[in-house]
Parts: C-alpha cells; sequence; structure tokens
C-alpha cells in the first residue's frame, strides 16, 4: 500500500515539471489506456484460470452481480444528495 | 462509450486466454498484474501533476471534499447490507464484507479468503470487477442523470487509478483530483473495513 502511494506521489512530482506541456499529457494519458488494455486482459486470464470460479458460474455470479449493483446504487444515491448538496453551487 | 467497449474487449480476450489453456504454464499472472497497476499508478500521477485545473478544486472544494468518501462508505455499506435479503446462501455480515472492497478487487478477495473462506474470496472478486467493470461502461450515463460525482461513488477503490481516465472524461478533468482523493481513502480504508466486517 505505502509503496502504491510512494510511486503515485513520484509521478505526480514528475508532472509538475510537465505543467505547461499538453503534448506531455496527451501522451501519458495514452500510455494509461494502454496499461489499463494489459490489466484488463491479465484480469480476464485470472478469472480464465479459476476453475473454482467458471465451475460456480451461475452461482457465484448472479451473487456477484447482486452485490456490486447494490453497493453501487446505495453510493451514487448518496452522493446525488451530496453532489446538491454542497457541489453542484461550486461547479463550472 | 467507444473505450469502455474496448476496455470490455481486452477484458474478454483475456478470459478466453485464459480458457483456452494456451498460455504457458507456471507464469505468474497475478504477479504480471501488480507490475501493470504500478506503472498505472506512476502515469495516472503524472497525470494528475501535469494538469493544472486539478489542483484548482482542492482549493475551490476544501474540507467539503472529505465528505465524498464518507457518502461511499455509507452507500455501500446500506447498499450490499439490504441486498443479502435477497441472497439466501449470504449473511448480511458476507455481503458486507463484499461490499467493502470497494471495487479493489485483488486485496479484498485475498484478505476475504484468509478471513473467511476461498468461496466468498471469489464472490468478493468478481463482484468487485462488476464494480469496476460496470463503472467504466455506466460513469457516461450515471454522470447524465446522477450528477458529477457518481462516477467517483461507483467507481469507490477504483477511482483512483483504473476507472480515473472515463470518470475525468465525463465528470470533467476538476473533478479527478476528488477522484483520486476518495479513491485513495477508499483503497487505505479495505484492508481494516474487510477485517473489522469478518471479525467483529
Amino acid at each position: 500500500m505505502i509503496s502504491i502511494l510512494a510511486v503515485l506521489s513520484a509521478g505526480i512530482l514528475i508532472g509538475f515539471f510537465l505543467v505547461g506541456r499538453p503534448i506531455w499529457h496527451k501522451r501519458n494519458n495514452n500510455l494509461m489506456n494502454l496499461a489499463i488494455y494489459v490489466l484488463l486482459f491479465l484480469l480476464g486470464i485470472s478469472v480464465g484460470t479459476n476453475q473454482e470460479v467458471i465451475g460456480n458460474l451461475g452461482k457465484i455470479g448472479y451473487e456477484s452481480v447482486a452485490i456490486a449493483v447494490a453497493s453501487i446504487a446505495g453510493s451514487v444515491l448518496i452522493s446525488t444528495f451530496l453532489f446538491k448538496l454542497l457541489f453542484r453551487k461550486n461547479a463550472k | 462509450m467507444r473505450s469502455s467497449l474496448i476496455f470490455l474487449a481486452f477484458f474478454i480476450s483475456g478470459i478466453i486466454a485464459g480458457l483456452s489453456g494456451l498460455l504457458p504454464q507456471g507464469l505468474d499472472f497475478n504477479k504480471f498484474g501488480g507490475y501493470a497497476l504500478y506503472v498505472l499508478m506512476f502515469l495516472a500521477g503524472v497525470s494528475i501533476g501535469s494538469d493544472k485545473d486539478s489542483w484548482r478544486v482542492l482549493a475551490t472544494h476544501n474540507y467539503k471534499i472529505i465528505w465524498v468518501p464518507v457518502s461511499i462508505i455509507i452507500g455501500t455499506m446500506a447498499g450490499s447490507a439490504l441486498v443479502a435479503a435477497i441472497l439466501p446462501s449470504l449473511t448480511v455480515r458476507e455481503t458486507m464484507a463484499v461490499g467493502a472492497g470497494f471495487g479493489y478487487y485483488s486485496l479484498s478477495s485475498v484478505f476475504i479468503t484468509q478471513l473467511h473462506s476461498q468461496s466468498l474470496g471469489v464472490v468478493a472478486l468478481l463482484s468487485n470487477i462488476f464494480r469496476e467493470v460496470v463503472t467504466l461502461l455506466a460513469t457516461p450515463l450515471l454522470v447524465s442523470y446522477f450528477g458529477n460525482l457518481s462516477g467517483i461513488a461507483s467507481g469507490g477503490a477504483t477511482a483512483m487509478d483504473t476507472t480515473l481516465p472515463v470518470i475525468s472524461r465525463y465528470s470533467g478533468q476538476s473533478y479527478a483530483i476528488i477522484a483520486v482523493f476518495s479513491g485513495i481513502v477508499l483503497t487505505i480504508l479495505v484492508p481494516f473495513l474487510v477485517t473489522f466486517i469478518l471479525t467483529v
């Protein structure tokens, strides 16, 4: 955890030197997309190679989707109130 | 929407590659994922640091920003507790523990496997992957109906890395720093909250 935050901070520090150079900002964002593609592909591989997951996919899948949807619905609902209460006036 | 479909295509082709059995044996793909995550964190940092606008938000919103992760915690815990009512084989404690991953599937599934059981660990893995994938796919829609914080709320802990590009694209660059702040707070809390829920 600490190492992940250290890497993030290092990136932010280096980013300071790139302020006012939009080309590098754009290049960096393209690289970010590439890293996400790699991560999602690797994630797919670990799901595809896990026999326990593939075997019980029906029940596990249903439970997983239900918890995910409920979690998202709950937090989106409360964030909507928060947005109206505190953020909208200051939004650009 | 196009970029979300590309994300999904990479995820699905990964599953197909895994199922095909054609991949070389003995390679630790989770380890690769760990390295790739570090690269992503670094790039996300550069993206934040090199963006002038994102720092203005902290000055504009100041203390209010802390309410973002707080509301996500309350909403997620309420939602995942309630959903136990329609899932007969899981208890409230179990569904809340899965919800407390906030999309951070790698860490929460490992923790839940260790503290509880393998099967709940797999549910945690998939459920939190779904949270991330749904956020990637639905953020454009959520933002237009529920406001600029909804992508951050939906993304949970992932708002600091994997879902950050789609959030900053649709909520605006000025929300990227809120997304990172909220994501960092939630990410730090995941191991504590999961342990607390399963052991208390």
